[in-house]
């Protein structure tokens, strides 16, 4: 590992027979962004919690720069943290809150103090709110707040537990941005935790998806997206045309058609991406046929509903796309397909 | 690396402590406090009633075999059932004016109307002979209207002035739960009625200072008996029997109160839900609003009249009275040294109920889901009335390993015992209401235990401990029913006085009385309004 970064193995924690983190071994580098996506409730946020020294793990390992956690309190690892619900300090003025971390036993100069938290405010683009109460602020500006406060003691490492999530979409997609500014220009490890898979693309550099505890698959987003290793992977990314066939080795057939992958014979899953889908003629290998059943208009898109012997799948198309009835035979020609593991 | 990590591990031993076991650590004072002062006592009294004195059942007997025991239970289940129908009858429409009703000045009478319910019992008392006695307010001006003769209305010594008082005492408080249910959008009534009721019902039940006072010598309840038969019958048995057939029934009724509130949520007032108001419903309002008024104003505006009201006219004449020892009798309490010994344990027991109350909280809320278990723990004390504590320290604390007997630490105990649970229900519901995240927060930006305390902990929470710290001082302040079985003339409290005083023949030393509850209540009303000013959002009642 390079110096500067933390190195999970083998992390572990329950409470009473609930396991909850079970066995995460993970590494990040200085100026890397490692984004944990899950479901709630999937150890996610405990592992954060694990990592900050809050919880303490009963079994593995946790190092910084080669430095062994185990026995260094949460106060004494020098990371910060942004919480989802912010954890401002309902009784100190936006000053005070960014300055709570400056102030260290000896403390620093006044003037030193005043200095940084103005020049975190303006990092966060919220310059001259020193003196505003943390009660009178949006949602968005507390979301800055709790930012400019975890870094204004230069931590050496920063942890966000869904930093966006309480806030409204538009407002979500223009933090995230300036976010991303802020973490690249850190040269700190950094994990993000999120349920959104379009702001773990977004900001991360290594995704990781977690399930019951485990990291389930690791890879850079775009690894990831592109190659899921298995249908909650597949279905937690946003995929949803997941088909069962049989394959004879070159060629699985499955209820909607035939499609030509190399799998091992016997039962598989087929994961049908979106990617370059078109019109085709019905009974052609390589297609999805089935019956017309609903469609939206997306502005540039449509979105095609097709209800198949499996189920319904759906399709993007280009708008233009010259579509049949609803309740007319369609078929569709995939020329993404993928093997998936079932789980 | 090893040495630094060892080093960092002795330093911190925090953040190495399973939860549990800080938990304990915090709780050790105060369920300490609890099994000494508490389970011990409690526990003496079931062996006094069962193997004291001669041996076998020797205060059980009693019981089944003199009717008069019999008598005294049903003289206080229906005087408390009275009572109970009454305050109910009376708090039903100012509950309606409160939950559906806005108006200028309604915080400020919903304030007015708990006064009383924080009022000492003496006081209160007092304060109703004062208005309804023989040379009461009522009669002074009854006497102007021609041929009413001296003494129109004498309710001294009737069940009348007793409900009266207890209706007095209850009302505000009982308007204010039933008002906070009644003002959400579930209109269902019934749980928060019968919560108030099972409250009302158990104060009226174990009512001690009002029934001595205003009862004299012919009413007496279970409470005021077991007092009776400790002071003056010396069957100590007996009162420990009483006691415990009390204790039993009030663990009944506080079960079903624990029940109807745990169906009836918070406590705060909430924004009212008016509909249109026609003139009709102004008038109405504005009607119920003005008794309120009278009904808080009227007892307390007759004693402080009466005790400035001498044979000659108006003057501070019995004021004066009380920074002098009018009597040479070696028995006698003297008034002014009176204030000094209530001040000060009342000062005592905020140095014991706050740290006590507060550790109480802080264990309980990291016992996590068990927390409620220990708040009732906890909060066990306030289901013994103030008597039957007193008792049990009597039968237990005179003797090794405790020997407590014929120190004033009894009292500062027993005042801590029914303080400190108040000041935990303060400072947990503050907790409660904070964001772990909060103190989280801290630490991940280096502030170690210390500076969490110090400086995320004390600020947000310091307004409850005060609050907690008020509550103590008022409830020793006023204390009675447990100061008079335990007290001695050294020591004697202000409430302690006023009784004595009462008990002396005398115009003098009734006015006397009066000036000492005057001042009793001026102290309380102080320590309310800091209390209300302190008051922490959603804190609720109880």
């Amino acid at each position: 590992m390079a110096p500067g970064g933390l190195t999970a193995d083998g992390l572990r924690f329950a409470v009473d027979e609930k396991v909850i983190v079970d066995g995460v071994t993970l590494a990040v580098a200085p100026g890397r962004t490692l984004a944990i996506i899950g479901p709630s409730g999937c150890g996610k946020t405990t592992l954060l919690r694990l990592i900050a020294g809050i919880e303490r793990a009963q079994a593995g390992t946790l190092r910084f720069d080669g430095q062994d956690l185990a026995g260094v309190p949460a106060h004494r690892r020098g990371f910060g943290m942004v919480f989802q619900d912010f954890a401002l300090f309902p009784h100190l003025n936006v000053g005070r809150n960014v300055a709570f971390g400056l102030r260290r036993r000896g403390g620093g100069a006044e003037d030193d103090t005043k200095r940084r938290v103005a020049e975190l405010l303006s990092t966060v683009g919220l310059e001259g709110f020193e003196h505003r109460r943390v009660g009178s602020l949006s949602g968005g500006e507390q979301q800055r707040v709790a930012l400019a406060r975890a870094l204004a003691p230069r931590p050496r490492l920063l942890m966000l537990d869904e930093p966006l999530g309480s806030l409204d979409r538009g407002l979500r997609e223009h933090l995230l941005l300036e976010l991303k500014e802020i973490l690249t220009d850190l040269d700190i490890p950094a994990i993000y935790v999120t349920h959104d898979q379009f702001e773990a693309f977004a900001i991360a550099d290594r995704l990781a998806v977690m399930r019951a505890g485990r990291f389930v698959q690791e890879g850079t987003p775009r690894d990831v997206y592109s190659e899921p290793g298995t249908e909650f992977v597949a279905r937690f990314l946003g995929f949803e045309n997941i088909v069962d066939g049989v394959s004879d080795g070159t060629v699985v057939h499955t209820a909607v058609g035939e499609f030509c992958v190399r799998a091992r014979p016997g039962a598989v899953r087929l994961l049908l991406r979106d990617e370059g889908v078109a019109i085709a003629e019905a009974g052609e290998t390589g297609a999805a046929t089935g019956v017309h059943s609903a469609m939206a208009f997306q502005g540039s898109m449509v979105r095609v509903e097709v209800a198949t012997a499996e189920g319904k799948l759906w399709f993007s198309l280009p708008a233009a796309t010259a579509l049949p009835p609803i309740g007319g035979k369609m078929a569709f020609r995939v020329p993404s397909v993928q093997v998936i593991d079932a789980g | 690396m090893a040495l630094r990590e060892r080093m960092a591990r002795a330093r911190w031993p925090e953040a190495n402590l399973p939860r549990w076991l800080v938990a304990l650590a915090l709780l050790a004072a105060p369920l300490a406090f609890v099994a000494a002062f508490l389970v011990y006592p409690l526990q003496g009294i079931v062996r006094e009633s069962f193997f004291g004195a001669n041996g076998s059942l020797a205060g059980l007997k009693p019981l089944v075999e003199d009717s008069y025991f019999l008598e005294r239970a049903w003289f206080s289940l229906w005087e408390a059932a009275a009572s109970t129908v009454l305050t109910l009858a009376v708090a039903m429409p100012c509950a309606w004016v409160i939950a559906r009703r806005e108006f200028r000045g309604k915080s400020l009478l919903v304030a007015l109307i708990t006064v009383p319910f924080v009022m000492p019992a003496i006081v209160v008392a007092v304060a109703f002979a004062a208005l309804l006695g023989p040379d009461g307010a009522v009669n002074q001006v009854l006497r102007i209207v021609p041929g009413a003769g001296d003494r129109p209305v004498d309710l001294m010594n009737t069940i009348w002035i007793i409900l009266a008082a207890h209706v007095f005492y209850n009302f505000g408080v009982t308007a204010r739960i039933i008002a906070a249910s009644w003002s959400g959008i579930d209109e269902r009534l019934r749980t928060p009625i019968l919560a108030a009721a099972s409250l009302v019902f158990l104060f009226c039940f174990t009512s001690f200072g009002v029934i001595l006072v205003l009862g004299g010598p012919q009413f007496n309840t279970v409470e005021t008996e077991i007092y009776r038969e400790t002071i003056f019958q010396f069957r100590l048995p007996v009162a420990a029997a009483l006691a415990l057939c009390q204790l039993l029934f009030t663990f009944v009724v506080m079960w079903v109160y624990t029940r109807a509130q745990q169906t009836a949520g918070g406590g705060g007032i909430h924004e009212s839900r008016q509909r249109r108001t026609s003139r009709r419903d102004r008038w109405t309002t504005g009607a119920v609003a003005a008794a309120m008024i009278v009904a808080v104003l009227a007892p307390v505006a007759a004693l402080v009249e009466r005790s400035f009201h001498t044979g000659s006219g108006y003057s501070l004449e019995y004021y004066r009275l009380l920074g002098q020892n009018v009597t040479n009798q070696a028995i006698f309490v003297e008034p002014l040294p009176a204030i000094g010994h209530s001040l000060g344990f009342a000062l005592l027991t905020i140095v014991f109920a706050v740290p006590l109350g507060t550790l109480a909280a802080y264990g309980s809320i990291r016992t996590g889901r068990h927390s409620q278990w220990v708040e009732s723990v906890v909060l066990l004390p306030l289901g013994a009335s103030a008597v039957t504590l007193a008792l049990g320290f009597i039968v237990t604390l005179n003797k090794p390993p405790l020997n407590l007997r014929g120190t004033w630490w009894l009292l500062v105990i027993a005042y801590t015992l029914i303080a400190f649970p108040f000041v935990m229900r303060t400072v947990l519901a503050q907790l409660r209401g904070m964001d772990e995240h909060v103190r989280e927060a801290a630490r991940m930006l280096g502030a170690g235990p210390v500076r969490v305390f110090t400086e995320v902990d004390l600020p947000l929470v310091w307004r409850s401990i005060a609050t907690g710290a008020v509550f103590a001082f008022a409830i020793a302040m006023g204390e009675f029913g447990a100061t008079l079985l335990l007290t001695r003339p050294e020591w004697a409290t202000m409430p302690v006085a006023i009784y004595r005083l009462l008990g002396r023949p005398g115009a003098a030393y009734y006015g006397q009385a009066l000036a000492m509850s005057s001042l009793l209540m001026g102290v309380t009303a102080v320590a309310f309004v800091v209390i209300d000013r302190l008051r922490v959002r959603n804190a609720g009642v109880f």
